[in-house]
């Protein structure tokens, strides 16, 4: 593991957070169910589970599940969802994994696709994205937008990002507009790491591990999360990465649930010839649920460690 | 706190996955018959024993070739794809948890590198690279570690501090579906330009995040990435499960397809081939009725003969064989020929998945291993399946020298780029690989050898190596794009395409080739174009008009338009299209769906410079146009100035256009009744049916008058009917059920009760018993029972009807054979019919210990060729939807090497559960439309405007998509009970016939081409009148029209029975004659053989000629279809007739034949 004793001192303040409308600050509370969905950018998020790590960690006490919801290549319509349907279908599964988890908090991470279609797409995409809220609505979950990030420029041979982020930044500023509208929080990832030099990315698009664990102690601070500056440690301490690796297995666990291999015939049309099979598929839930038994002991043990100095009893 | 989580963990997304509603709408259903399949659930054969030396014994190879176990359990088990690294080392990717992750185990798939230090041809280093991995299904080192394609993603894994350091594993690119685990991303491969190319298949839908855009792939495809820059495209779209890809020396590439059934399929860039979903063009193979393939290596270097360079191997995997094709350049695409195998075996675990040319020359076999192949059929736990076996075996030319193994990795650059010269793929391949991998630091060597080197062939390879390094060099590229060898130009057109956006004038480079003397290079020309997005690419590509065009050709200008379509249309509405000639103009307008078209392509037809594709040109505007346009067709429909044949093809894309968009021309419909009365009877045909859809009211007496007559004839008769059915009301029902009640056996009473059902199914039912009791014959009856069945409650009404009436025995058979091919059989009107009828029979079942005895007796008493006439039999009616190499029904699955891939068991099983596993591709699919009819088929096709179903009686059924209310999956169109009428011993017969269906044996379908599907006259009243009209056949044939023919099929052995035929009795002396008839199609002409067993008592035509028969006949005739008819006096004949086609030394001439039904 590298070191990463720069990370406290990171230029947070390029980090906007808007909370119009949101009077009270955003914290986690004991029996919170959260989902993350949206695009590659939310579903990596579950391979590396830095994101995930860091918000257990700022609250060690509460019993807290995290479900990952996000899909590759997805859109605020539900493309990649669509399976051998049409957009319709994919939006209607988007919709459908969301609500049956019942969320009492939702992480929002769209744009990066929408933004491709550029200026005269950005209509569109704010009417699917209120479509989307819309749809959420009833959950009364406190819901969390996140902007796009910019594309990194790593320079030749990676093409020059200098267009694509002119949209980014349109459909970031959207997202945000949209937040302020309907009083849920904004984090703009746009600036993720201000003049920080090192890249997140390895293609300009996509965080990688480090990128996630950099990133991860910036939305903890951007959302306002406690603990964010002892969260700089958590590269060296063993505790967090047992924590952070129990959290990761317990993510693949619930993707072999959710979103199986062999969909056609396990729930798919040819579900006539293998679909005793399915029968397997929710053998999956006890399994993570004990993978969360596993969880809250660590995060207890974790966060003791991670405790400041200064606050801990003589 | 517990008790929380467990609810939480219970509340995952698959509840609402359940009711997955997209199965009712947009689904692409994919689906299969039973009876036959990949699958092994084994009672008869035991699990074999796993020593490899019993298996190496059991690979028969061809002549002057031997194998040897390169590698073996257990340091590798279930290899899926392998792939050689520049040292020369063999990296496979190995999956134990294939089919399905249990819960609660860990994913723990391997990456095995295996290398031979000493070089003897045995492994003698084994590695675990990498474990923990989830199915990885492709591979292939590269950069410095390997990328693997596993799951969702695409990772490249590496270890940066060598091989003992730890694992880097970095997410390439993520969101490949993972619908089907033998379809995820696979069959990865390095180009020759330095891109890696990968495979997905049908069910796949992938959704790839990359820094120019979202790229999305839901089907089978070719994927093209350039890791460096993260540009990701499709390269090509469609198949089942394209598990094989590889470039030839000129890096035109060639596709296998492991579920789909037409052999080689060569690439052309961006095309869309079989099974593309919701692709109304697609190209196919070159071997239609092939077995499925996997793999795909094209083979060279000096250790083989000759004679096998250039050859492409592939395996049968159901069949135990590694198949090998000759590919022969034809036009501007190819043709490839099957040539003897160069393995067959009966073992039944030997399953050749992967093939590799190695470092020194031999040939490299991943053999999964495995008694049991695919997860669709069988239970994903089957404890039968195997987990821990797998073999790579190595092939050699026996008593030829093996190619000294290059170093090329530790080489230094002059050497790699002397390594370029070597007559081995591998070796070239390689050395460009480890350039691009030393990136630009070999740049000034690359520049001195390109300008020492003045061959072709070199320079070709630099072009590439410069490719592969991303770099442009224009000077190189226009010297190759004038290279004598059109394969260079070829090669050199598509660097023009990869490179444009970078080369100042790519336009004008590509101009000379788009007038190439080669077809090959016209065709990569117009294919380039369609990249370079600009009106003048699009002016650039029709000039390929000017030159003869083939149908690839002719295809890819047709993509290229389409491409093109965004720059040439708005241009074109600007009057900035300039194009030279008409046949250009209505070639583009032709090429794409836009409303755009519509007033130039009608003012070409106004001003007369449509010419003879006049017809063909209003046909088009009929599928865009509205009211006005059609109005346009409807005008030269009336106009007796027109020939009758234009005038029928108008009227026939007159009546798409209702059935499909439901439009009308503007003006006095009326004026169409007149045509009902004319002496051309395709025309009133036409506007029969014409005027019924548009409900001419004013049809309606004629249209009565013509149904009534005595003397219209049949297809004439089945149009009126149809007419009056569509025209609708009180009246119409009123009149077909006059005609229905007539009590004659005439046609006319059953078609009038078929097209009585939509419109009064009550009505309908209630007189089925007596028209069902009197039928000309009792084939008649299928038409009846399933107009009832295609009609929502219709089974019901009928079954009500029937309840307590008696019908012929035979009819009532028809009818429950009927019912259980719809996919979703109604057992009440099954048990009405079996009363009806009298009939005693009941679906047959085993219990499992009759079934392991008739398994027993299968081996022991069951005798091949009195199962072959069973299965032959007119009653078993199995070759109406089977083929065997291509011969027969194309509503189930080609049975060619079903004995070699399906276990006893499992044949009995399908033969009397026919849904108790369907193969792949063979589920039915039900329409329900909006106006209440249903159908059930095999889907064929789907675009905007229609579905295309094929039913259980082999006819396409067309469905407009406006019409469609709902499709759910159904079953298998294979009747339950087929196989009721068979005593014990005629079905262990025909099970042991059909068990040795592509064994090694007699019953294995060679690679010779003889003529198995064949046409027989039948006695029809135009059949009679024709003959006698034929003079006793001594004059060339005159009209044929009308005449209908039978299909029947030769024997396995090839020959046709003759007495299958019907007799006609002829001339005074009442000889016993039957006419016969076959198609071969010539795709290059040149001369060939034609040879016959006997010419005794035959007589033969060519198309209309009569030639002198003789037992060898060469023949040179031009490209086309061609008919050859033979007059086969059976007084003289008792020999059955074989007739085969040879290709004759030294001719370019390639012929297949056209099989099917």
């Amino acid at each position: 593991m590298k070191s990463y004793a720069l990370l406290p001192s990171l230029p947070l303040g390029l980090i906007v957070v808007s909370m119009a409308g949101a009077a009270e600050p955003f914290a986690l509370r004991d029996d919170d169910r959260v989902v993350l969905v949206g695009s590659t950018l939310i579903e990596r998020e579950q391979r590396y589970g830095y994101w995930e790590t860091a918000l257990t960690l700022s609250y060690p006490d509460k019993s807290i599940i995290f479900r990952n919801l996000g899909w590759s290549g997805d859109t605020v319509f539900g493309d990649a969802r669509a399976g051998f349907g049409t957009q319709v279908d994919g939006f209607r599964q988007l919709k459908d994994h969301v609500l049956a988890l019942k969320p009492t908090v939702i992480f929002i991470g769209y744009g990066t696709n929408e933004s491709f279609e550029g200026a005269k797409g950005l209509p569109r995409f704010v009417k699917g994205l209120e479509t989307l809220l819309d749809t959420f609505a009833p959950l009364k979950a406190r819901i969390v937008l996140l902007s796009p990030l910019k594309q990194e420029d790593l320079g030749l041979p990676l093409p020059d990002p200098a267009e694509n982020n002119k949209n980014l930044r349109l459909y970031a500023d959207a997202i945000g507009e949209v937040a302020e509208k309907r009083g849920h929080r904004f984090v703009d990832l746009y600036d993720l790491l201000g003049r920080e030099k090192k890249p997140l990315t390895d293609n300009g698009i996509h965080l990688t591990s480090d990128g996630y664990m950099r990133s991860a102690l910036v939305l903890q601070k951007a959302l306002g999360c406690p603990h964010a500056s002892d969260f700089g440690a958590i590269g060296d301490n063993k505790r967090i990465e047992k924590l952070r690796q129990t959290i990761v297995a317990k993510n693949r666990l619930y993707f072999y649930r959710w979103r199986p291999e062999n969909e056609t015939y396990l729930f798919g049309f040819r579900k006539h010839e293998q679909g005793q099979n399915a029968r397997e598929i929710p053998q999956f839930d006890p399994l993570v649920a004990d993978k969360e038994i596993e969880i809250a002991k660590l995060r207890v043990a974790a966060a003791r460690l991670n405790q400041p100095k200064a606050e801990k009893k003589p | 706190m517990n008790e929380m989580m467990m609810q939480n963990g219970l509340l995952s997304a698959r509840s609402a996955n359940k009711g997955r509603p997209c199965w009712r709408c947009g689904l692409v259903v994919v689906l299969l018959l039973a009876c036959q399949s990949s699958v092994f659930a084994q009672r008869d054969a035991k699990v074999p024993d796993p020593d490899p030396e019993i298996e190496r014994k059991a690979l028969q190879a061809a002549d002057g070739f031997e194998v040897n176990l390169f590698a073996a359990d257990p340091l590798l088990a279930k290899p899926i794809q392998m792939n050689f690294d520049s040292a020369g080392r063999l990296w496979v990717a190995c999956s134990e948890s294939y089919p399905q992750i249990k819960p609660g185990q860990k994913a723990n798939d391997k990456i095995i590198v295996l290398e031979d230090t000493d070089g003897d041809g045995k492994a003698d280093k084994t590695t675990v690279f990498a474990n923990g991995l989830l199915i990885p299904t492709g591979i292939e080192p590269g950069d410095g570690g390997v990328y693997v394609g596993a799951s969702t993603e695409l990772l490249h894994l590496s270890r940066p501090e060598g091989e003992k350091g730890p694992l880097r594993r970095r997410v390439v690119l993520s969101g490949f579906g993972t619908e089907d685990t033998h379809h995820i991303v696979h069959t990865l491969r390095w180009g020759h330009d330095g891109n890696l190319y990968f495979n997905q298949s049908i069910y796949i839908h992938s959704h790839i995040e990359t820094p120019y855009g979202p790229r999305r792939l839901g089907g089978g495809g070719v994927w093209q990435l350039r890791p460096e820059t993260g540009r990701l495209e499709v390269f090509a779209r469609g198949w089942w499960n394209p598990w094989g890809h590889h470039f030839d020396r000129w890096g035109q590439s060639f596709v296998t397809d492991g579920a789909g059934t037409e052999g080689v399929n060569p690439v052309i860039v961006g095309a869309s081939y079989t099974a593309t979903p919701r692709e109304a063009r697609v190209l196919q193979g070159l071997n239609p009725g092939h077995p499925k393939y996997c793999g795909c290596e094209i083979l060279s270097g000096r250790h083989l003969p000759e004679a096998w360079r250039g050859s492409l191997l592939t395996h049968d995997f159901r069949g135990h064989r590694v198949c090998r094709f000759t590919l022969t350049p034809e036009g501007s695409y190819y043709s490839a020929t099957l040539q003897a195998d160069l393995i067959r075996s009966n073992h039944p675990a030997f399953r050749p998945v992967d093939v590799k040319m190695g470092p020194d020359g031999a040939i490299y076999i991943a053999d999964w291993y495995n008694p049991i192949i695919q997860h669709g059929e069988v239970d994903f736990r089957d404890p039968r399946r195997d987990v821990s076996h797998g073999r790579i075996w190595r092939i050699t030319a026996k008593g030829r020298p093996l190619v000294p193994r290059p170093k090329l990795v530790e080489d230094r650059t002059a050497d790699l780029l002397e390594a370029l010269n070597a007559p081995e793929d591998w070796t070239r391949h390689h050395a460009r690989r480890v350039l691009k991998e030393r990136g630009k630091k070999a740049l000034p060597e690359l520049k001195e050898w390109t300008e020492k080197h003045d061959e072709e062939t070199l320079r070709l390879e630099a072009l590439w190596t410069y490719q592969s390094l991303d770099i442009v060099e224009p000077k190189l590229l226009a010297s190759l794009l004038e290279a004598k060898d059109y394969r260079v130009r070829a090669a050199a057109v598509r660097v023009v395409s990869a490179w444009h956006e970078r080369l100042s004038d790519p336009l004008q480079m590509l101009t000379p080739r788009i007038d190439d003397e080669h077809p090959q290079v016209r065709l990569e020309a117009v294919r380039a174009l369609g990249q370079i997005h600009d009106v003048r690419s699009a002016e650039l590509a029709l000039k390929s008009l000017t030159k003869p065009i083939d149908k690839y050709l002719e295809y890819s200008l047709w993509l290229t338009m389409r491409e093109l379509g965004p720059y040439w249309l708005p241009a074109l509405q600007a009057g900035k299209f300039v194009v030279p000639d008409a046949r250009q103009l209505l070639f583009a307008l032709q090429s794409v769906d836009s409303r755009a078209v519509l007033q130039p392509l009608i003012e070409l037809v106004r001003s007369g410079k449509a010419g003879a594709n006049t017809v063909g040109v209003l046909a088009f505007i009929a599928t865009l146009g509205g009211p006005q346009e059609l109005a346009l067709l409807f005008e030269r429909v009336v106009s007796p100035k027109q020939t009758v044949e234009e005038r029928t093809r108008l009227l026939e894309a007159l009546e798409r256009a209702m059935r499909q968009r439901n439009l009308r021309p503007a003006g006095d419909l009326a004026r169409i009744v007149p045509l009902l009365k004319t002496d051309s009877e395709s025309l009133q045909i036409a506007a029969a049916r014409v005027a019924g859809l548009w409900k001419l009211e004013a049809a309606r007496t004629r249209l009565l008058e013509l149904a009534r007559a005595d003397d219209t004839g049949d297809a004439l008769r089945r149009a009126v009917i149809d007419g009056l059915a569509a025209l609708g009301g009180s009246a119409s029902i009123e009149a077909l059920e006059k005609l229905a009640d007539r009590d004659d056996s005439s046609s006319r009473r059953i078609l009038a009760l078929i097209a009585l059902v939509p419109l009064d199914a009550k009505s309908a039912a209630h007189r089925a018993a007596s028209v069902l009791s009197k039928l000309p014959n009792e084939l008649a009856a299928t038409g009846v029972f399933e107009a009832f069945l295609q009609r929502k409650g219709g089974a019901a009404l009928l079954a009500t009807a029937l309840r307590e009436q008696k019908i012929p025995a035979d009819v009532a058979r028809i009818g429950v054979r009927t019912v259980r091919s719809t996919g979703r059989p109604d057992h009440g009107l099954v048990e009405v019919l079996t009363k009806a009828g009298g009939l005693t029979f009941g679906v047959r079942t085993l219990s499992p210990k009759e079934l392991n005895a008739m398994v027993a007796d299968v081996a022991r008493i069951g005798d091949p060729a009195r199962g072959e006439l069973v299965f032959r039999r007119k009653d078993q009616v199995c070759l109406k939807c089977h083929a065997i190499g291509g011969a027969g029904g194309q509503v189930g699955p080609d049975l060619s090497s079903i004995g070699a891939s399906a276990p006893v068991d499992y044949l009995i099983d399908s033969l009397l559960q026919p849904n108790k596993a369907i193969k792949e591709n063979y589920h039915s699919l039900l329409v329900t439309t909006k106006k209440g009819q249903q159908y059930s088929g095999i889907k064929i096709r789907e675009t905007k405007t229609e579905l295309v179903l094929r039913g259980a009686e082999d006819r396409e059924i067309a469905i407009p998509t406006k019409d469609i209310d709902e499709k759910s999956p159904g079953g298998s169109l294979m009747p339950d009970g087929l196989t009721d009428t068979l005593t014990r011993g005629e079905l262990v017969d025909l099970v042991r016939f059909l068990s040795e269906l592509g064994k090694v044996g007699p019953y294995a379908i060679g690679p010779r081409r003889i003529v198995r599907s064949w046409q027989a006259l039948e006695p029809t009243r135009e059949a009679w009148s024709f003959l006698h009209l034929g003079g006793g056949l001594a004059t060339p044939f005159k009209d044929e029209r009308g005449l209908q023919w039978g299909s029947i099929y030769s024997t396995l052995s090839g020959e046709l029975p003759v007495t299958d035929a019907y007799s006609f009795s002829l001339g005074k002396d009442k000889r016993a004659v039957s006419l016969l008839r076959c198609h071969i199609e010539v795709t290059t002409s040149g001369p060939f053989v034609v040879r016959l067993n006997s010419t005794k008592g035959v007589k033969l035509w060519i198309d209309r000629e009569p030639i002198a028969v003789k037992e060898s006949l060469e023949l040179n005739l031009p490209v086309g279809i061609h008919t050859l008819t033979l007059v086969v006096d059976r007084d003289e004949r008792e020999r059955g007739l074989r007739c085969e086609v040879e290709d004759k030394n030294g001719s370019p001439a390639r012929v297949r034949i056209v099989g099917g039904k």
